[in-house]
């Protein structure tokens, strides 16, 4: 038997060598199948063939692989080989892959097998089996994200649930959460939840579940913002088919991580239409007041304003607007303070910022209404509050003065006279009323004419009094003249008695003759006297004149003295003048 | 019905005609002193509207609107009765109260000596009460220049002849106020600031940038004016457009 198997064995071989005929074949599963479906690939050589090289096997993921098997068999003699190199292969991608050559080595030669053609296509539905404990963890275990809304305004709350659903018959023991969503794009905030069982329908079918995330988001831009999956791994035990000793079933323990779907909120810009300048992104239903602490206080006290925003809505997501306050109310930098409760439906509570005010003179400071806008998403509008105007008095201090400012040289002196003038007056009680349209008195004609009236008088003055003074002066060089060119010589010769007496008599007696018309043959003191009386003149002039005419003739033969001819010269002076006059 | 509201209208226009300034104001004082602000201002304005002022009628209207904190008009009023009574203690004492109540604050621009001192000069009186000035310096100088030829004394002269030369000096110096202040007068017309927020403009358009925000009160003196807008500037030097509409003029109308 030994020696025929030997035989045997050794003819084998003889055939083996003669024909050498090495089959190396790769058989896959399937060509078609679903890009969640596997693939078997084996590789079989009926020869005990060396160095195989496996392909790269492009497009596929390598699940498991390779399992070598070696099988020997003898049918009705006849020994049968088969070596086989088995992998189960995944597709990665949909679409025709070609699985490449592998090789071996036998005999110093290399065998090759062909390359198959692979065609990936859609993923199929699984067949299931009742009673795979992984097709019943996937029925029957669900993680569900739920939204309160899909389209919302920026800012405006989003509620974000994350549910685990599962049905009576299994039971998660343990879950683990890989990946915690972050909400990019949202301000979020995480709400407790307490993670109890509780039963709802889902999908028709009552459910336990449990809540097992949730969060308020906010979203900050517009556009379709996705929300990002949890997933967790949870480890379920399943009910098998079988019991133990007692009659309980037996649970097997599935591990199975699972993941939300994906969900996207659309996020919708504010309306363009109505959009106030100051609106500062504030979206929700809100109130706004100015609270102040006191409202009459005396100056260099200080006093607290509060401007409060309370209602509902992103109140962490905006900022307060601004107190204004008249310039010479000192304002201090606000403390922020808030009370917000974040709850499931959003943020509600009340912002605040506390202002310390002093003001530094007195009066009456207002406070003007300060305006503050906000989206209301329930009425898709903005709406406008503001606050009501406050009056701050402040009743005792210093009155402001107006700032005055001298330039001198190069220093600029900032002077804050603080003049104690009183306080507010009250309204006069006395006036007088002008008219408004008054007229105007520089440059119109009352104005020319009141410039032209000094010279005009001036002017007819002077043609006036002209004719008098004139006269008078014209009159009073004559006689003067006429003086001169009678007594001319006798005051030549004041210092000589006997020539100035003749002189003086015979200018004196060519005066009357020139003033009287009279002949010198008539001269005679008689005749004179007579002659001026008939030409009425004062009898004190004709006295006058007779008396130096008789000096005249005295001085002849007395001598005289200086002072009696002076004297007698300013009596015939005068008495030419009255003459003069007379005639 | 309609008839007794026409009658009642007549009657009332012929009321609000017939009763004298004085009688108005009058009237007007009450019941600010009774606390009824709105009706004063009613009264007072009724007499601005018959075509008579005085300062005391613009400082009694601007205590009104004081006391209801409305900040332009109570300075828009203080600044008329300024114009027309220039350096009056309890005007100037209340318009610093309106202006305790402005949201603005800004720096005056510095001034030298001299020009203070030529301001006040100027500013001593109006351009009429310049001209009358130099009128009577020019009737003096006249009639100073008229007794110098009268006079014969060789003293009374030359004080006659340097006296009128003062006057002459005065004369000159008084008509060129007066010329230089009806100028003021006329080209530097203030505004106060009507609105609370006030865009100051770098242009007389809504699309040019604004250069900063004004507030109710402020005092700007206007520069040139081109349809709707009005060319500012303010006690700080910065010059920019606003709204004619939203400024009050500082002038005398009915």
């Amino acid at each position: 038997m030994k020696s025929s198997l030997t035989f045997l064995l050794i003819l084998n071989l003889f055939f083996n060598l003669t024909y050498a005929q090495v089959t190396f074949k790769a058989n896959v599963s399937k060509n078609e199948l679903g890009i969640n479906e596997r693939l078997r690939v084996e590789f079989t050589m009926d020869k005990d063939g060396d160095n195989f090289t496996p392909p790269s096997f492009e497009g596929f993921r390598v699940v498991a692989g390779p399992n070598q098997s070696v099988s020997n068999m003898f049918v009705n003699g006849k020994r049968t080989f088969s070596k086989t190199y088995t992998y189960f292969l995944s597709p990665i991608k949909k679409g025709l892959i070609v699985i490449e050559q592998a090789s071996i080595e036998f005999d110093d030669n290399i065998y090759k097998t062909t390359p198959i053609n692979i065609l990936v296509k859609n993923a199929v539905k699984l067949p299931t089996n009742p009673n795979d404990p992984n097709y019943l963890v996937a029925e029957n275990l669900h993680l569900v994200t739920e939204l309160s809304k899909n389209k919302v305004y920026i800012n405006e709350p989003v509620r974000v649930m994350y549910k685990l659903y599962f049905a009576e018959n299994i039971r998660p023991s343990d879950v683990n959460p890989i990946d915690v969503p972050k909400f990019k794009d949202f301000w979020s905030q995480n709400v407790e939840t307490r993670r109890t069982i509780e039963k709802e329908l889902y999908k028709g079918k009552m459910y336990n579940y449990v809540l097992w995330q949730q969060a308020v988001l906010y979203p900050q831009r517009a556009g379709k913002l996705k929300i990002a999956p949890l997933t967790l791994d949870i480890q379920v035990d399943v009910p098998t088919k079988r019991r133990d000793f007692f009659g309980n079933q037996i649970y097997t323990q599935v591990s199975k991580t699972i993941s939300t779907n994906q969900r996207v909120v659309n996020v919708q810009p504010f309306p363009e239409q109505g959009k106030p300048s100051n609106f500062s992104g504030a979206v929700g239903k809100f109130s706004f007041d100015l609270v102040t602490s006191k409202s009459s206080l005396n100056a260099t006290e200080s006093l607290q304003a509060t401007l409060k925003i309370s209602g509902k809505g992103n109140l962490k997501l905006f900022s307060i607007p601004e107190l204004v306050t008249p310039k010479f109310l000192e304002r201090y930098d606000p403390e922020y303070s808030d009370n917000v409760k974040i709850s499931l439906s959003g943020m509600s509570g009340s912002i605040q910022n506390t202002y310390t005010l002093i003001p530094q003179y007195r009066g009456k400071y207002p406070i003007p209404p300060i305006n503050f806008s906000y989206f209301d998403p329930s009425s898709m509008t903005y709406k406008k509050v503001s606050t009501k105007e406050i009056s701050i008095d402040v009743i005792n201090g210093p009155i402001q003065n107006e700032r005055k400012q001298t330039y001198s040289g190069n220093n600029i002196n900032n002077e804050n006279n603080q003049t104690t003038i009183g306080s507010f007056e009250f309204i006069k009680q006395k006036t007088s009323f002008k008219p408004i349209l008054k007229k105007i008195f520089f440059k119109s004609n009352l104005f020319y004419f009141l410039i032209i009236i000094p010279f005009v008088l001036i002017l007819f003055f002077i043609l006036f009094i002209k004719f008098k003074p004139n006269q008078i002066t014209s009159n009073h060089k004559k006689t003067e003249k006429l003086i001169n060119s009678f007594l001319g010589k006798a005051k030549k010769n004041i210092n000589k008695p006997s020539l100035f007496y003749e002189s003086l008599e015979i200018a004196l007696i060519n005066y009357l003759k020139y003033k009287l018309d009279i002949e010198t043959s008539e001269l005679d003191k008689e005749k004179i006297k007579e002659k001026l009386i008939k030409r009425s003149v004062d009898k004190k002039v004709i006295d006058l004149f007779i008396t130096i005419l008789k000096n005249c003739e005295y001085a002849r033969y007395t001598p005289s003295s200086q002072t009696s001819m002076e004297n007698d010269y300013k009596s015939s002076v005068r008495a030419i003048l009255e003459l003069n006059k007379e005639i | 019905m309609l008839k007794l509201l026409k009658f009642i209208i007549i009657f009332n226009c012929f009321y609000a005609v017939s009763q004298s300034p004085e009688e108005l104001f009058r009237y007007a004082n009450k019941a600010y002193n009774d606390g009824q602000y709105e009706r004063a201002i009613k009264y007072y304005d009724s007499i601005i509207s018959i075509g008579q002022h005085s300062s005391e009628l613009y400082f009694n209207l601007a205590n009104s609107h004081y006391k209801l904190n409305s900040i332009a008009l109570s300075i828009l009023n203080y600044e008329k009765a300024l114009l027309l009574n220039p350096k009056n203690k309890s005007t100037l004492n209340n318009l610093q109260y309106s202006k305790n109540m402005m949201l603005d604050n800004f720096a005056i621009l510095p001034r030298t000596d001299i020009e203070l001192f030529f301001n006040s000069v100027l500013n001593f009186t109006t351009s009429d009460g310049w001209a009358l000035i130099f009128i009577i310096s020019l009737w003096f100088f006249v009639l100073l220049l008229f007794l110098f030829t009268k006079s014969s004394k060789p003293f009374s002269k030359r004080v006659l002849f340097l006296s009128s030369v003062f006057f002459l000096i005065i004369c000159l110096a008084t008509l060129l106020n007066a010329i230089s202040k009806e100028k003021f007068e006329k080209n530097s017309i203030s505004a106060i600031v009507a609105t609370n927020s006030e865009s100051f403009r770098s242009e007389p358009n809504i699309r040019s940038e604004v250069l900063l925000t004004i507030h109710e009160g402020t005092k700007v003196l206007i520069v040139e004016e081109v349809e709707d807008w009005v060319k500012v500037k303010l006690v700080n030097g910065n010059s920019g457009w606003v709204l004619k509409s939203n400024l009050y003029p500082i002038i005398f109308a009915k």
